[in-house]
């Protein structure tokens, strides 16, 4: 034990000293006195990168130039927007001319930054500062309800790429002084932005804090997306379970933010982080709550029986097929004898070939394109299914417990959770196998102290169950009506716990 | 990332307790008190009960003089350095052999039920490992385990009051017929498996509630476990014929249930032993705690993790040193009068004696 974590430490923390990559990099540099000199710097800079476009102008027997990346700058709002005013504009004030969107700065490290996000730099001979100008390209895809997050009923927005319009979605719903925005940028080579998205008047200061401080000890060269981001700030890597939630919708951020939690975008990423989470976010689905409280009750029980299906059926076919056959009832032994009398295979055997199946099945049809992975969803679903069993090589059972086991794991709403628990039912497998129902329960009561030890962001991550929290099972595995949603849950110890007095109030009236 | 702080709530403390003190006694306590007391045995539990709350009353005394320190600090305090190292270490000592001896007796029972041919060492590592890692991080999240895993006792107490349709409750008459000696004799065999709530006097620091709130917590820990024993008792005897049949049965509880199969599921004792490991693992850990916290005070170590997997070979070791069977009754013959020296004498001893001494920690509050 000791020397594994011994040797663990050696390999992880080979270099626990953190230092930036890029050292020498400059914060601020001052415009240049000719504008030559600033010409050549760009150029420079940009190592005469071939979309660079510098057009030298003349304004009022003033020299100028336009700098701008032709890559990222839009020409048609460089003309309409920037030059034809700015030429045709007699006797009054430049900046009066350029009304909407631009900055001036002195600092030449400001404007590369500018050029990289589509601004344009305007700079005149003599003057000390330059003019920064935002022409972006913009070529979005349009919000549209995310596919792999889609409801019933309720609302289809989605976040899509742009940072700035998903911001503006959030703020569209939420329309209140109170939603504060906070930008970042990591990555100490190719910076990406970062924004923090909460309630001000509810979200825990030790939550921003601890956020904050994580986010600011990131030491990466770039940081490509999401999951990336994840796997730098969360608590404990060594974890099948999620321990941030990642959603594309709308609705689902709004939700979290009124209580409590906090929301991160990443510039380039439809999805959307919440912190801090606990394991039941992770079952919750925007339906639930449009649908009728019983029924949406009774869906996130059919959700939570089905964790339960997905990782211990299996184990427990195994178990009792190579341990404790004695449990069936004797009407239930004959039916099971005959179908797995002549397979030639052990339990566990049978079952890692079905199970491994069902998921190189999945694999498959992921990456192919939507019309070939239906056929192979014929191929491994009907033809493997059936031909395997016809071959006498699996027993008609095990067929039918991985076809409900992965309906099982498949119904759980949200990706990540759904392949930590697939993932878990391998090593409940093997331990099935070799202890029986021993083993089963010693792995679940593997799984369920791992959930005990888990936190995200400094909330126990199986709140209310551990600690047990009586008031906040209303909206976990079950859904109680909304007028019983007084309080926000504790989980995320928001400011103000009040939510409502009397939601319906009108029946008091 | 912070420290993580070690706090136990008020409630979370009555199940702490309640899992120490429930362990692997459940399925044999009936006829262990049975073949002293007979038909009287469920009144035996009862004054076990009492027993037992008069101990708890004396310790949360002595923990009151003492609020933010544990017994093994307590120990050094009162007795100086050197006296007080040698009472700790034999503490320590004093936790891995019962520890073990509950590992031995899990192992035997497994044997017996379950995985008859799988040999016990395997079993035993298996729940060793799974104790190391739930006792591992420190006091909050084996509470929140222990919280988590306790509906299982109503399980339990469901399944057994299911027996109850084919009892005969005849069988408890007639009442005190063997004397009030015998009835007390028997409340003594049954007190073993009342044991448990001394754990109380190392965690009582890290409790957040009044000193009040405390006793209050342990001794509805303590009613709930009585009377979950004089029910597991009261069912075994008006289940058995007391005088017959409980001699023969050694798990009284498990032949009880395995007479009984519903629909879908025939060999409900499986289900029930299964149900079983995870009371017994918190028990497990539980006695791995103390020790190795005893070990750490004793070397001076803040955080008790680095010893568990030295602990858990000790009690591996130890475990496998009694031949199974017949060495039990011998190791728990021995083991009985140190039962009292330090579960009783000691804590008398070191509550007199910080009466006496006029010792008390002076809590400073800010």
């Amino acid at each position: 034990m000791k020397l594994i974590s011994f040797i663990f430490k050696r390999l992880m923390n080979r270099n626990l000293k953190q230092d930036p990559l890029h050292q020498d990099a400059k914060l601020f540099k001052e415009v240049l006195h000719s504008l030559d000199e600033n010409i050549s710097y760009f150029k420079q800079t940009f190592s005469s990168s071939d979309d660079l476009i510098i057009k030298e102008i003349y304004i009022r027997n003033r020299r100028g130039t336009v700098i701008f990346l032709d890559t990222m700058a839009d020409k048609d709002k460089i003309q309409n927007n920037i030059l034809k005013p700015v030429m045709e504009a007699d006797g009054v004030s430049f900046e009066n001319v350029l009304q909407s969107t631009f900055q001036k700065s002195d600092n030449l490290i400001k404007a590369e930054k500018a050029l990289l996000n589509g601004s344009c730099i305007l700079i005149f001979d003599g003057l000390p500062e330059f003019y920064m100008l935002d022409v972006a390209i913009s070529k979005d895809r349009t919000v549209t309800e995310p596919s792999n997050e889609q409801v019933i009923q309720g609302s289809h927005e989605g976040f899509i790429e742009n940072l700035m319009t998903n911001l503006h979605l959030i703020r569209k719903t939420i329309k209140t002084t109170d939603l504060t925005m906070e930008h970042f940028s990591v990555g100490d080579y190719i910076e990406s932005q970062i924004t923090m998205v909460y309630l001000n008047d509810l979200a825990n200061q030790e939550l921003l804090t601890e956020f904050k401080r994580r986010i600011h000890h990131i030491s990466m060269d770039h940081i490509p997306s999401m999951g990336i981001l994840q796997e730098l700030i969360e608590d404990s890597t060594w974890s099948p379970f999620p321990q941030i939630l990642t959603t594309e919708r709308v609705d689902r951020v709004v939700g979290h933010l009124n209580e409590g939690r906090v929301a991160v975008f990443i510039e380039g990423n439809p999805s959307c982080l919440i912190i801090p989470v606990t394991f039941f976010a992770f079952f919750h689905s925007p339906d639930d709550y449009n649908s009728r409280w019983m029924i949406g009750t009774f869906i996130r029980f059919l959700r939570l029986m089905s964790i339960a299906i997905a990782v211990n059926l299996p184990a427990l076919y195994i178990a009792i097929i190579g341990f404790h056959f004695e449990v069936l009832p004797d009407d239930l032994v004959l039916p099971v004898v005959s179908s797995i009398r002549n397979i030639p295979f052990p339990p566990l055997v049978e079952a890692l070939i079905m199970e491994l199946t069902i998921e190189l099945i999945r694999e498959a049809g992921v990456r192919l394109p939507s019309r070939i992975g239906q056929t192979i969803g014929i191929v491994g679903g009907l033809v493997i299914g059936d031909a395997v069993v016809s071959a006498g090589l699996i027993s008609n059972t095990m067929i039918v417990v991985v076809a409900i086991t992965a309906i099982a794991a498949y119904s759980i709403p949200t990706t990540e959770m759904s392949d930590a628990v697939r993932f878990l039912r391998f090593p409940l497998m093997l331990l099935a196998s070799t202890f029986g129902f021993v083993g089963i329960i010693f792995g679940t009561m593997l799984i369920l102290a791992h959930l005990c030890r888990l936190e995200s962001f400094g909330t126990p991550y199986f709140e209310p169950w551990a600690p047990f929290r009586l008031k906040d099972i209303k909206d976990t595995f079950i859904r109680l009506p909304v007028s019983k949603f007084n309080t926000r849950p504790l989980d995320s110890k928001p400011l103000l716990m009040k939510k409502q007095s009397l939601a319906r109030g009108w029946k008091r009236n | 990332m912070k420290p993580k702080t070690n706090n136990v709530s008020n409630k979370q403390l009555v199940f702490f307790i309640i899992q120490a003190q429930i362990g692997v006694g459940i399925l044999s306590l009936p006829h262990d008190v049975a073949l002293i007391a007979k038909q009287d045995s469920w009144i035996s539990t009862l004054i076990a009960g009492v027993f037992s709350q008069v101990i708890i009353f004396i310790l949360w005394g002595l923990c009151r003089r003492f609020p933010t320190l544990t017994l093994y600090q307590i120990l050094s305090e009162l007795l100086g350095k050197v006296l007080g190292k040698v009472i700790i270490f034999s503490y320590a000592l004093y936790f891995m052999v019962t520890g073990s001896l509950v590992l031995a007796r899990y192992s035997d029972i497994l044997d017996k039920w379950i995985l008859p041919r799988t040999p016990n060492w395997i079993t035993m590592v298996l729940i060793l490992i799974i104790c190391i890692y739930i006792v591992y991080e420190g006091l909050t999240s084996i509470a929140r385990f222990y919280v988590l895993v306790s509906p299982i006792l109503i399980l339990l107490i469901v399944l057994i009051s299911y027996t109850m349709k084919d009892a005969n409750f005849l069988y408890i008459f007639p009442i005190g017929e063997n004397g009030f000696q015998t009835i007390l004799k028997g409340s003594k065999e049954a007190s073993f498996s009342m044991l448990g709530f001394e754990v109380y006097l190392f965690i009582h620091p890290f409790v957040q509630s009044s000193e009040k709130g405390k006793l209050k917590a342990i001794t509805t820990s303590n009613i709930f476990v009585t009377l979950f024993y004089t029910f597991l008792v009261f069912a075994s005897v008006v289940y058995f014929e007391t005088s017959a049949d409980i001699a023969l049965t050694p798990e009284p509880i498990l032949y009880m249930i395995k007479a009984y199969s519903f629909q879908v599921l025939e060999r409900t004792d499986l289900f029930f032993l299964s149900l079983w490991l995870m009371i017994v693992a918190t028990s497990i850990g539980n006695w791995l705690l103390l020790s190795s916290m005893g070990l750490a005070s004793l070397f001076r170590k803040k955080h008790y993790a680095g010893f568990l997997p030295l602990v858990a070979g000790f009690y591996l070791v130890l475990a496998l040193l009694p031949d199974q069977g017949r060495d039990f009754e011998n190791f728990n013959h021995l083991l009985g009068p140190t039962h009292y020296i330090f579960i009783v004498i000691i804590l008398v001893i070191l509550f007199i004696l910080s009466l006496v001494l006029k010792r008390k920690e002076v809590v400073y509050k800010a």
